[in-house]
């Protein structure tokens, strides 16, 4: 099991950015399965000082991601940025 | 036995009869419990409680799937955490539960807890450094809990709600929570705190009294606080305490208390995980955020948790045994208050939480489509279930065989499969049949799944008094006069006993 994980989600949707050589902003899992925001690097190739990361996928019996990915965190981004705030609805409940 | 208490006091009962397996060697939380508990569950070997937890303080502990039952005895644990004999049959269980049911028990308030002998606050409130959550099955999102009492208050009046969802450790101070709308908190959070704007104080409360963990799980009606069941359940009020950092009440009993607020309008990635159907679900998705301000636990705390994706068949677990020990015993209760003559109602083992059995009665045309729809509409059970099947009262419900031959016998194939139709209302979005439009959204809790009952009316039709007919043709039936002589000449003729061929060890399909 690898020291660092990544979702589908964020694999899909940083895919035009991965291998190019671009910063990407994303939520990483270190080994304590604890999930943060960072800025880092991604490939599907080897990356120098970088570590290869276990794709955490959608579940259920539609998906799974057998490339490898590889990445190197550059930076530890602010925890908050992981919180995702939505508008509030007020709900009509009559 | 002793009065059980705590979960302590239950596991003490389950190693004086040889059922607890005490884990000496250091074990992983990430893979390594669940695996061991996932084996014991398949086996339905000794319970295991895990006494060294790498990374974790001495005296830290968990154990898993503590109340789960075994087959063809799913009841036997809980039963024996409630103070029962865990050797009573199924039907006498339920009658004891019932009627334990129907006497509510307020809680007492009391200055001091066990569940506080140490607090953590702050930046000390930091989930992974004190509760030993475990990595559960690979391939699931994160670290879960997933047998826990969560607590909230109703801001319009004095109901509390007690009620146990899967939640995600997101980070050290933040875990995400499967909130479907359509259950009772998850109601509270998004249709009155989120919809005015308000935080919803919360606690989660672990381990403990094993009755506050069962009742969590139970279908009591909005407006009435579970810990009063509770209550009813051990006979004697269970003891509350306030919390530490919000005006919740927990039970003093809990092995760790997670307080925590969930503010409105925030979510953070939530899944997949492997659920009680036997599938990893997903997707991942926004939930809920509980932003966690306290934790507080007992010394040598223990953590229960569940192998819920063992899934059904190949093992039980704590889910699949509460469905049946705790759930439909309740829906039972409340079926019969109002009259109908309802001898049981159970899921099979095989797929309990996904269809229910009800044997019963029938007293007049009609009868069956009444209550097959009262029960599909029960909430609750409703966001779960969606086959019913309803046979005789004589039916043994606890032998698929037979239940299938009632199906096949009495069911018309084109009046009595009965489809409600689909529609849009509060549904879990956890079924393997549901495509991802089914499954709704949670990201504002508004959206609602589709969901889709159906009952089969596998009872007798045409019934005749006089004949008692049509009968049932058995060895019995056929030779009442007969069988005593058979019985006792069957073997002088050479005659050879009973076998089954899968018990042999040839397949009957491979």
């Amino acid at each position: 099991m690898s020291d660092y994980g990544v979702t589908i989600q964020d694999i899909k949707r940083i895919t035009p950015m991965i291998g190019s050589g671009q910063t990407v902003q994303m939520e990483v899992r270190n080994e304590n399965w604890e999930w943060s925001p960072v800025e880092a690097l991604v490939s599907f190739e080897p990356i120098e000082d970088g570590a290869e990361a276990e794709v955490v996928s959608e579940g259920g019996p539609v998906s799974s991601f057998e490339k490898p990915v590889y990445i190197k965190i550059l930076k530890q981004l602010d925890s908050e940025s992981v919180v995702k705030k939505y508008d509030i609805v007020s709900y009509d409940i009559s | 036995m002793e009065k059980i208490k705590d979960i302590r006091d239950f596991l003490n009962e389950l190693d004086k009869i040889g059922e607890l397996g005490q884990v000496e060697e250091e074990v992983h939380w990430r893979l390594e419990m669940s695996g061991i508990g996932e084996m014991s569950n398949r086996l339905d070997d000794k319970i295991p409680l895990f006494n060294k937890i790498k990374g974790y303080p001495e005296g830290t502990r968990a154990t898993s799937d503590p109340y789960r039952g075994s087959h063809g005895a799913l009841h036997r644990r809980i039963a024996l955490s409630i103070g029962m004999d865990p050797n009573i049959s199924y039907y006498d269980y339920v009658e004891e539960f019932v009627d334990r049911l129907n006497h509510p028990i307020k809680p007492i308030l009391v200055d001091k807890g066990e569940c506080q002998e140490i607090v953590h606050t702050g930046e000390d409130a930091n989930i992974f450094k004190h509760i030993p959550v475990p990595y559960i099955q690979d391939g699931d999102g994160g670290r879960y809990i997933d047998i826990c009492t969560i607590i909230a208050k109703d801001p319009d009046s004095d109901w509390n709600n007690w009620c146990n969802y899967r939640i995600m450790v997101h980070s050290r101070n933040k875990m995400g929570v499967l909130f479907t709308s359509g259950q009772q908190t998850a109601n509270l959070y998004y249709f009155k705190y989120e919809g005015r704007n308000q935080p919803m104080p919360v606690a989660i409360a672990l381990g403990g009294l094993p009755a506050t963990s069962h009742v969590a799980g139970m279908p009591i009606p909005s407006g009435v606080s579970e810990v009063d069941y509770a209550g009813a359940m051990i006979q004697e009020p269970v003891e509350l305490v306030k919390a530490v950092t919000n005006d919740l009440l927990v039970p003093t009993s809990a092995e760790f208390v997670i307080e925590g607020v969930m503010l409105p309008g925030e979510r953070v990635d939530e899944g997949p995980f492997g659920e009680f159907l036997g599938y990893i679900h997903g997707p991942r998705r926004p939930a809920p955020v509980i932003r966690v301000q306290a934790i507080t636990h007992r010394k040598n705390p223990i953590l229960p948790f569940s192998v819920s994706g063992g899934g059904h068949g190949e093992a039980t677990t704590y889910l699949s045994s509460e469905f049946n020990a705790l759930l439909t015993p309740t829906v039972l209760n409340s079926v019969r208050k109002l009259g109908f003559p309802v001898k049981a109602i159970v899921g099979p083992e095989t797929n309990s939480y996904a269809s229910v059995i009800i044997a019963t009665k029938v007293p007049y045309k009609g009868y069956v489509k009444e209550l097959a729809e009262l029960i599909a509409a029960v909430p609750g059970p409703s966001m779960y279930v969606d086959l019913y099947w309803v046979v005789d009262e004589d039916v043994d419900v606890s032998n698929m065989e037979d239940v299938w031959e009632e199906i096949m016998l009495k069911a018309h194939p084109v009046k009595d499969w009965h489809n409600f139709g689909e529609r849009e209302a509060p549904r879990s979005p956890l079924n393997i049949y549901q495509t991802a439009e089914e499954k709704g959204t949670l990201r504002l809790g508004a959206t609602v799944a589709k969901t889709c009952k159906c009952y089969i009316d596998a009872t007798t039709k045409e019934w005749d008094e006089k004949t008692k007919g049509p009968r049932r043709m058995e060895f019995e039936t056929l030779y009442p006069a007969y069988k005593d002589w058979v019985e006792k000449n069957r073997k002088d003729y050479g005659l050879p006993t009973y076998k089954d061929f899968r018990h042999e060890g040839i397949p009957w399909w491979k």
